[in-house]
């Protein structure tokens, strides 16, 4: 799928919450709570979900079928896993992340962030 | 570290209180996700006490912020989804008794920002409401004036008690204040404004009184307080 097909399939804007669930689903099914822990320690603790919006956020990704909710037999808790389309989405989500520290790299903007005017001269 | 009885007790409290908080939620949202909430909030719980060996407020100023702001998101979201009188259930009976507590609204309303602004509720002639009953005790059609002033508020109460007693017969008796809530929100509103019109229209003085009572010397006197302003 190419990345433009990728973005007109869904209508979810990657805001942060989102980008760091779909992350932290990346590896492998997790249930609520894990999902909010991994999101505090893949943003070094600076997103912190608590149950209101991480559920906000889980309820608008399995309508845009990011993700399903799992059955599972052995647990009380639903778990979550990434679709086709959400994997195809955060794919295409890190490779413009990967673009844009390229394009900064090349311009050395991580040292000197104010070379910006004079990079796009 | 829930093995005490005193944890497991302190911790169905906090359960409880998470539980009400959930009821803020959207019915359909409620009945999904509202259990894997319960269990992410446990979750928290059971962290914050192992870490810090008590329950900071902090922990409960974010869970507050957190709920205020998804409750907030997803009536917005079930609004915009099903259109604003599909969501809040508005009929004939509301409009009409909208229309008759509208006055009032705007009158006790600003009769109130009035004696908030002035820190004082007792005055009795102060903000609209005074002007309107200096107008009713001067103008020689001080019954009439008063009789609307009631009857207005009544009709719409009572008005707006039909589509109350029609969702409560259609549910076969089972349906709950919650779930009235949900089901007739204005309906339930006109009649409460409507009911605590009344009381202040037909208490005068009373229900200012009470309530500069209640702030100046709390709840521990309140049967005194209510002796004091009953004739006010």
């Amino acid at each position: 799928m190419s990345k433009s097909k990728a973005f007109s399939n869904s209508n979810v804007s990657l805001t942060p919450q989102i980008f760091y669930i779909l992350l932290s689903l990346a590896v492998k099914e997790r249930h609520g709570y894990e999902i909010m822990k991994q999101v505090e320690n893949d943003s070094s603790g600076k997103l912190k979900l608590g149950p209101g919006t991480l559920y906000g956020a889980i309820k608008r990704m399995l309508e845009e079928k990011l993700i399903v909710e799992l059955d599972t037999d052995h647990s009380r808790r639903k778990y979550y896993k990434l679709t086709d389309k959400g994997r195809a989405i955060f794919s295409n989500e890190l490779q413009r992340y990967e673009e844009a520290v390229e394009i900064a790299k090349e311009r050395n903007l991580f040292a000197n962030p104010s070379a910006t005017k004079s990079a796009y001269v | 570290m829930y093995d005490t009885k005193e944890n497991v007790l302190a911790f169905s409290k906090q359960d409880a209180f998470y539980k009400a908080l959930l009821l803020l939620y959207p019915e359909s949202y409620r009945d999904h996700f509202g259990q894997e909430m319960l269990f992410a909030f446990e979750d928290m719980y059971q962290e914050e006490v192992e870490k810090y060996g008590k329950i900071g407020l902090g922990f409960w100023i974010s869970v507050f912020l957190d709920t205020v702001e998804s409750v907030v998101t997803e009536h917005m979201n079930m609004m915009k989804k099903q259109g604003f009188k599909k969501y809040l259930n508005i009929n004939a009976y509301n409009v009409i008794g909208g229309i008759l507590l509208l006055p009032f609204v705007l009158i006790l309303g600003s009769d109130f920002i009035g004696r908030l602004v002035q820190g004082d509720f007792s005055h009795p002639n102060m903000g609209l409401a005074g002007f309107l009953s200096r107008s009713i005790l001067y103008s020689g059609y001080d019954k009439l004036l008063w009789a609307i002033l009631v009857f207005a508020p009544l009709l719409a109460a009572v008005l707006n008690l039909i589509p109350l007693a029609s969702s409560l017969r259609g549910e076969s008796n089972k349906l709950t204040f919650r779930k009235l809530l949900f089901t007739r929100p204005v309906s339930l509103l006109i009649v409460g404004m409507g009911l605590l019109f009344i009381l202040i229209v037909a208490g005068h003085d009373a229900v200012p009184c009470f309530v500069n009572q209640l702030i100046s010397k709390g709840f521990g006197n309140i049967w005194q307080t209510i002796l004091v302003c009953k004739n006010a």
